[in-house]
């Protein structure tokens, strides 16, 4: 007798979601096994890479993050730029910090105006994020969502506070809503079924499953997302079938071992090297636990990240 | 039992005798105004009857003229055989939903007789009760000494052999054996027993009056029923809070309060006196005399039992969570200070585990399950929600931790079920009003556990709730406004309630019945998955529960309480503990079935289970996050809501 390698034939498999336009387009998802299960089933989008844009120039992060990016810092626009032509970014995701009402306060016309600046300029899809403050956010997504209505965008995070607005936005103008909950695998499933119940597809919705860096609760949030991906193809459960985009470089430059500088930490060993590979194997993790976006801060942990997964690709 | 007929709904239901055309009308689902819960006064309830027999009560809410064409009002008029009623536009907030004729059956709480059915038909004589023993009287040809003479008519009249008597018993006994004529009632009990089995004796035949009291000891609310043992009714029922809940709300701040010096003493005394007040009310209601009280049967979680009889409960709280006893000896309800005659017996229902009493043990056998094949799920919702799965055969039980909302603790406008109760209410789809009864038909109060379930699944039934339990972001409806802690509905006007306040439902009102609710269905899922059977397998549902008369078990399910199975697996019992007891003071059988049955339950804990807190988020939704579970509800509340006031 001879030896058959056993195949897990999933019941479910993962959506695709389409995100920009025209050329530029790219699909999101559509996994039909575990992430790099390629004995099982095919995978046919790699997890793609989003490099984080601020619309207002960040201020409280290690050097080693912004002397890497250099001057665009303080320009999304060329920031956005460098990211697709000279780091080879995937997709570019807005961060519209400023408008949030605690802060700069900016309105969401300006925050419009910044994102269709960035949409002209690059050709890759956007994911926007709002500043994380629910009211104010709908209020700008819907603006963003009216003012660039030529690309399909992904806008967030839509949570169960303010899914509605932002959903009605999606819906109106044709974009992609990302649903983000605290990571629970029924929060998760429970959010999308609230929006899909407002008739939006659920191919055009992101599971944004709030994760935590290495050493802030990885294993976590790799559990939840494992789980999650288990129901999607093995108990073929739609709420749970929507590609998982993990904003995780924001996660990873929060950590103290990130942070810290050689003078703060001498035994740590080079500061930028110890960053990078901060984010770099928090990017991984969640690679392998199946996230479809990797939204990402440095170009080096960009780099990395994507040879690594050239690497399993090519397995 | 009569059929009511609604038109122009043509909708057709069936109540029993005597009940009022608004609980009709209500139990077919039919929204009528009534703003003064059956108390008559409001008079929004107007309805015509068209044919049939009904009796109407006068009342100066009706004009001459609306009286002369057939009206009568709604809530004050009752049922005495099929009648067929109109009910005119004027007295409905909404449109006539179009659809065809329907027949709504509805399970209000079983009857006695059908409760009766539900147990073994052979009967047994009550454990404690008054035998009537007529002794030869010696004499010189017959020197039996007095004892003697009672044990042998104890044998020979009862049926019980070798009965040992008290010491004060014996006391008396000359005394009264000759008063009495050579007749005389003995107190006994079966043989078996830490007492003596003739506990006292009374001259001549004074079986005539003979009772016991139940008495179900809940964390939150204490219930007595006294129990006629002639002819195994209930002659009065009394309930109130337990006095205990000033130290605390839940069990555990009650273990901690019994550790504190002192605290255990004054536990005791706090249920004590509860249930003694209890008790004197009942008893003077029925009439009965605290000397004819043989037994107080009662049935408590185990800490409850535990403090009532003054055993500390503290080690349930900490590892390895063991209670000092599960079984207790007979004792004197003199011990207690409860009314009583010195004569009087306290038994106490045996409780298997920490998270497993006497009140389960109770509600089991009330249900009937140790002597049924069917596959039966009996859920008691209090406190604690307490769920066992089983037959005959075996029985499983776990327990999951509810909170007081159901017994309307923890609610804003939350109350006991007792008068001006509201206890039912049906909302309608358009315009988001109110209708609703109270208990004993009185002047709006509060709202109780079955009126909370009723409003919550009314408001998320009409598309006004959102899945999460919070209210429509953009419902504009006059009956839902912003409060001081979020938004609410309002269910009574200031005007028409007996408070003088309006009686609302809050935002934080709904997220503790979700949180109830939650934890009851994940304790039903997770015990039935950790014994392999699927929830359709279930055959029937016994719903136990402080509740009104009134628990509609639709509503239940649209909650996602309970899973959502045919309607007529439902079973709706009241309170099991309290029948429980009631039913082994009247049949030695029971008892005995209610000790083995504490035996055979075993216990799965779900603090340890991996899957519970997975199912609770899961049940943390309207009516779940698996909408697949609950095909029926999602298609009322599309019907619903499409009508709605929010579409
Ligand atoms: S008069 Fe019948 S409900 Fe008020």
């Amino acid at each position: 007798m001879t030896y058959t390698d056993p195949i897990e034939n999933p019941a479910g498999a993962i959506q695709t979601v389409m995100l920009g336009t025209g050329y530029s387009s790219l699909a999101i998802g559509g996994a039909k096994a575990l992430p790099f299960h390629f004995f099982d089933g095919v995978m046919p989008n790699p997890p793609r890479i989003a490099m984080e844009v601020y619309d207002a120039e960040p201020s409280g992060w290690p050097a080693s993050l912004t002397e890497a990016i250099g001057d665009v810092i303080s320009d999304p626009v060329a920031w956005a730029k460098a990211c697709v032509e000279q780091w080879g970014a995937d997709m570019v995701c807005v961060q519209l910090a400023s408008t949030d009402p605690n802060g700069a306060n900016r309105t969401p016309e300006e925050a419009a105006q910044t994102v269709k600046e960035i949409a002209s300029a690059v050709n890759v899809p956007l994911v926007v994020y709002g500043c994380g403050n629910a009211e104010k956010d709908a209020e700008v997504l819907k603006k963003v969502a009216e003012v660039v209505s030529d690309t399909v965008l992904a806008i967030g995070s839509a949570s169960d506070e303010n899914y509605k607005p932002i959903t009605a936005a999606a819906l109106g103008y044709g974009h992609v809503v990302v649903a983000e909950t605290p990571i629970d695998v029924n929060m998760a499933k429970q959010l999308n079924i609230l929006i899909t119940q407002m008739g939006l597809p659920s191919n055009r919705v992101l599971i944004d499953p709030s994760v935590g860096a290495v050493g802030y609760g990885v294993e976590y949030a790799f559990t939840v997302m494992q789980r999650l991906r288990l129901a999607a193809l093995n108990q073929n459960d739609a709420m749970t079938q929507m590609p998982m985009i993990c904003n995780l470089g924001r996660e990873a430059w929060r950590s103290k071992e990130a942070r810290a500088t050689a003078e703060e930490e001498p035994i740590w060993g080079d500061a930028e090297k110890r960053g990078v590979l901060w984010e770099t194997s928090t990017a991984i993790t969640f690679a392998l636990s199946g996230a479809d976006v990797l939204v990402m801060r440095h170009p080096k942990a960009v780099a990395t990240v994507r040879t690594a997964i050239n690497g399993m690709l090519d397995q | 039992m009569p059929a009511v007929t609604f038109l122009p709904d043509n909708c057709v239901v069936e109540v029993s005798e005597g009940e009022n055309l608004l609980r009709a009308a209500l139990l077919a689902d039919i929204v009528v105004h009534a703003s003064c819960g059956g108390d008559g006064t409001c008079g929004k309830c107007l309805m015509i009857v068209e044919s049939g027999d009904v009796a109407a009560s006068p009342s100066a809410r009706l004009t001459a003229e609306q009286a002369a064409a057939g009206y009568v009002v709604g809530c004050k008029t009752t049922v005495l055989g099929d009648v067929t009623v109109r009910i005119p536009d004027a007295s409905r907030p909404g449109a006539i939903p179009s659809g065809n004729a329907t027949r709504r059956a509805v399970n209000p709480i079983l009857s006695r007789q059908q409760r009766i059915a539900r147990l073994p038909r052979h009967t047994s004589p009550p454990p404690v009760a008054k035998r009537l023993v007529r002794m030869t009287p010696p004499d010189t040809t017959d020197s039996t000494n007095d004892a003697r003479l009672v044990k042998l008519g104890l044998r020979r009249a009862h049926g019980i052999r070798d009965a040992t008597i008290s010491l004060a018993a014996l006391r008396e006994l000359p005394r009264i054996a000759r008063e009495g004529g050579w007749v005389v009632t003995a107190i006994a009990a079966e043989p078996c027993d830490t007492l003596p089995g003739v506990s006292g004796f009374q001259a001549g035949d004074t079986t005539d009056c003979q009772y016991a009291v139940a008495v179900d000891i809940g964390t939150t609310t204490v219930e007595v029923a006294v129990i006629d043992l002639n002819t195994g009714a209930e002659i009065a029922r009394e309930a109130d809070y337990n006095g205990q809940t000033r130290l605390g709300d839940d069990v555990i701040s009650r273990i901690i309060a019994s550790t504190k010096p002192g605290g255990l003493e004054e536990l005791g005394r706090l249920v004590t006196e509860t249930i003694v007040k209890l008790v004197e009310t009942a008893l003077s209601t029925c009439g009965a005399s605290e000397e004819d009280i043989v037994c107080y049967y009662v049935a408590g979680n185990t800490v409850m039992t535990h403090l009532l009889l003054g055993i500390t409960p503290e080690h349930i709280r900490t590892a390895p969570y063991t209670p000092v006893t599960s079984s207790f000896p007979w004792l004197r309800a003199q011990e207690f200070g409860l009314p009583s005659a010195s004569t009087t017996r306290l038994y106490a229902m045996p409780c298997p585990a920490s998270w497993l009493g006497g009140d389960i043990v109770a509600g089991v056998v009330a249900a009937g399950m140790p002597w049924t094949e069917k596959l039966t799920l009996f859920i008691d919702i209090g406190t604690n929600g307490e769920i066992v799965l089983g037959n005959s055969e075996w029985l499983v039980s776990t327990s999951c931790s509810a909170g007081p909302a159901f017994e309307g603790r923890g609610i804003r406008h939350g109350m006991r079920a007792a008068e001006g109760a509201i206890e039912q209410v049906r909302i309608d789809s358009e315009t988001l009003e109110p209708s609703y009864l109270t208990i004993g038909a009185a002047k709006p109060a509060g709202i109780c556990g079955s009126g909370l379930i009723d409003c919550v699944s009314e408001l998320f039934l009409c598309g006004a709730l959102e899945r999460t339990g919070s209210f429509v972001a953009e419902l504009d409806n006059p009956h839902v406004r912003e409060g001081d802690s979020g938004r609410e509905y309002v269910l009574v006007d200031a005007s028409s309630s007996a408070t003088g306040c309006d009686i609302v439902l809050t935002e934080s009102d709904i997220d503790n019945l979700m949180r109830a609710k939650a934890a009851i269905f994940a304790g039903i899922t997770v015990l039935a998955e950790s014994l392999d059977v699927d929830l359709n397998e279930i055959e029937e549902v016994v719903v136990a529960g402080g509740f009104g008369r009134y628990l509609d078990l639709e509503r239940v399910v649209a909650l996602g309480m309970v899973p959502e199975l045919p309607r007529d697996r439902f079973v709706f019992l009241g309170n099991g503990s309290l029948l429980g007891a009631a039913l082994a003071a009247t049949s030695r059988e029971v008892l005995r079935t209610a000790r083995k049955t504490g035996e055979m339950m075993t216990y799965l804990e779900l603090s340890v289970n991996a899957g519970f807190m997975d199912s609770y988020m899961s049940a943390l939704f309207l009516p779940h996050t698996d909408l697949g579970q609950f095909p029926q509800t999602e298609k009322l509340r599309a019907e619903r809501s499409r009508i709605g006031a929010v579409s």
